[in-house]
């Protein structure tokens, strides 16, 4: 469970999150909803431990991030970062090695159904192969929280479908999962809760279906009527 | 920390493969001159790899420094800073490697100066005589006759220093990524509070050992020249855990 108490995060003169209190449970899957600049990857990024908050509290599990909630937190950016020097093999053996609920036999899965080879180099992949094997990295790990930023851009109509099915593969009872993502439409069929953020606030939050029922309205309509 | 330690190789790899085949082409030059009797040949292949080694252990320490620097600044940083590692193992980690880069190229590069040498004086004269030549070399231009202890104290000394030259940079370049990321002259402040550092341990040292005890006719290895490393080796722990420390509590990437 993640637990978020009056989180900010200020960058020279921008805030890029304000007092943002928040609970993800587990077993759910959460869409966090927003434009660029509403600040969902600054606080992913401050849950996976990569961006320390200006203020307030993050904790996970009733921690504070840290080491530990590292090795149960699966983020995946929405920027490339493997190293230069490798190829598809060399990011699972990295995975292996630092994370201990990565598995080598679902990542080699995961590769096959998303078109990659072993010995495809990182840097030389195009937009929606690279994306694909971020997933694949992501998603080959037993982890009890995946943070997935932008799955879907740059991946074609077809590969979508796939992706979201491996998502949806990785949820379970004790699993949270949250997915960024302009693509509302793809998202909507498969989210539990949703998290709408503008300006670095969350401006509205709760159970999807109860959303839908007290606004009358899809998450995809409340999505163009809220930052339009 | 191992697995750390063999990244940080595999991330600086491909200099000590260029380094090593340059080597290589000036050793193979170095044996055509052998083998053909051309003594220019060889001269100049023991001599550029003379040069080529000295410019090498230079490269590695900066490219280490350079490394931790994008390690901060690009999202590569994220291959790092999401693993479940702790912020004194990963900096710990950048260390040992490049100590162990230095000292294992350097020992390679000793090894094969030695070989070369070796090589030579069985083919033109003695062995013997070289050694006798370079001990007299050093006692006619130094004044200093060559006793082990003296020069692994050197050895140390020079290593050491080394180390705490790269713990610095590490350092400032953390406070430039940590408390100065809001300030718009973090770059400029980051180099001057290096050669602040710099000063700073070289002054205290100077205070601890009031003596100047290396350039003294004669180097003496006491406790001043003990005194003297044991405050590198503090200025060393000093930098290692505030720079541990600042990530852990500050970095943002």
């Amino acid at each position: 469970m993640v637990e978020a108490k009056m989180v900010g995060k200020r960058y020279l003169g921008k805030q890029a999150v304000k007092d943002v209190s928040m609970v993800w449970e587990d077993g759910r899957i959460y869409a966090l909803l927003g434009p660029n600049g509403s600040g969902k990857t600054t606080f992913m990024k401050m849950v996976a431990g990569l961006v320390k908050p200006t203020v307030g509290e993050l904790y996970y599990d009733n921690k504070k991030i840290g080491v530990e909630s590292k090795g149960k937190v699966a983020y995946m950016s929405t920027e490339p970062f493997f190293y230069s020097y490798m190829n598809v093999k060399h990011v699972g053996k990295y995975y292996a090695d630092f994370f201990e609920d990565f598995s080598m036999e679902r990542y080699e899965e995961l590769i096959s159904r998303m078109d990659l080879k072993m010995t495809d180099k990182a840097k030389e992949l195009s937009s929606g192969l690279a994306a694909k094997l971020k997933i694949a990295a992501t998603l080959a790990r037993d982890a009890q929280l995946y943070m997935l930023d932008e799955p879907l851009n740059g991946i074609d109509i077809i590969a979508r479908e796939s992706i979201i099915e491996a998502i949806v593969e990785a949820a379970g009872e004790n699993k949270t999962i949250v997915i960024s993502s302009h693509l509302v439409d793809e998202l909507e069929p498969i989210v539990d809760s949703v998290v709408f953020m503008k300006q670095g606030g969350v401006i509205l939050a709760g159970d999807a279906e109860e959303i839908r029922t007290e606004r009358g309205k899809s998450i995809v309509d409340l999505y163009k009527e809220v930052y339009a | 920390m191992g697995k750390l330690i063999k990244y940080e190789f595999r991330k600086q790899l491909m200099s000590k493969l260029v380094v090593g085949a340059v080597v290589a082409v000036l050793e193979l030059v170095f044996f055509a001159g052998i083998i053909f009797d051309k003594g220019y040949w060889a001269g100049m292949g023991l001599g550029l790899f003379a040069l080529v080694s000295m410019i090498a252990l230079l490269y590695f320490s900066f490219e280490s420094i350079v490394t931790y620097s994008n390690d901060l600044k690009t999202k590569h940083s994220y291959m790092l800073f999401l693993t479940p590692c702790n912020m004194f193992q990963i900096v710990g980690a950048k260390l040992v490697t490049t100590i162990l880069q230095i000292f294992v190229c350097g020992c390679a590069f000793l090894a094969i100066a030695i070989g070369d040498i070796f090589l030579l004086c069985a083919i033109k004269g003695d062995v013997k005589d070289f050694i006798e030549g370079v001990k007299t070399f050093f006692q006619l231009f130094t004044g200093v006759e060559i006793r082990l202890s003296e020069v692994i104290y050197v050895l140390l000394m020079l290593l050491i220093a080394w180390l705490v030259f790269v713990a610095m940079a590490m350092f400032s370049i953390t406070l430039s990524a940590t408390l100065l990321s809001n300030w718009k002259f973090k770059g400029v402040a980051s180099v001057a509070i290096f050669f602040g550092l710099d000063w700073l341990v070289a002054k205290v040292a100077n205070l601890v050992t009031p003596t100047d005890f290396l350039e003294s006719e004669y180097l003496v290895v006491n406790t001043e020249a003990w005194a003297f490393i044991g405050v590198y080796a503090v200025a060393l722990v000093l930098c290692y855990v505030g720079t541990a420390l600042l990530l852990d509590k500050k970095v943002s990437v």
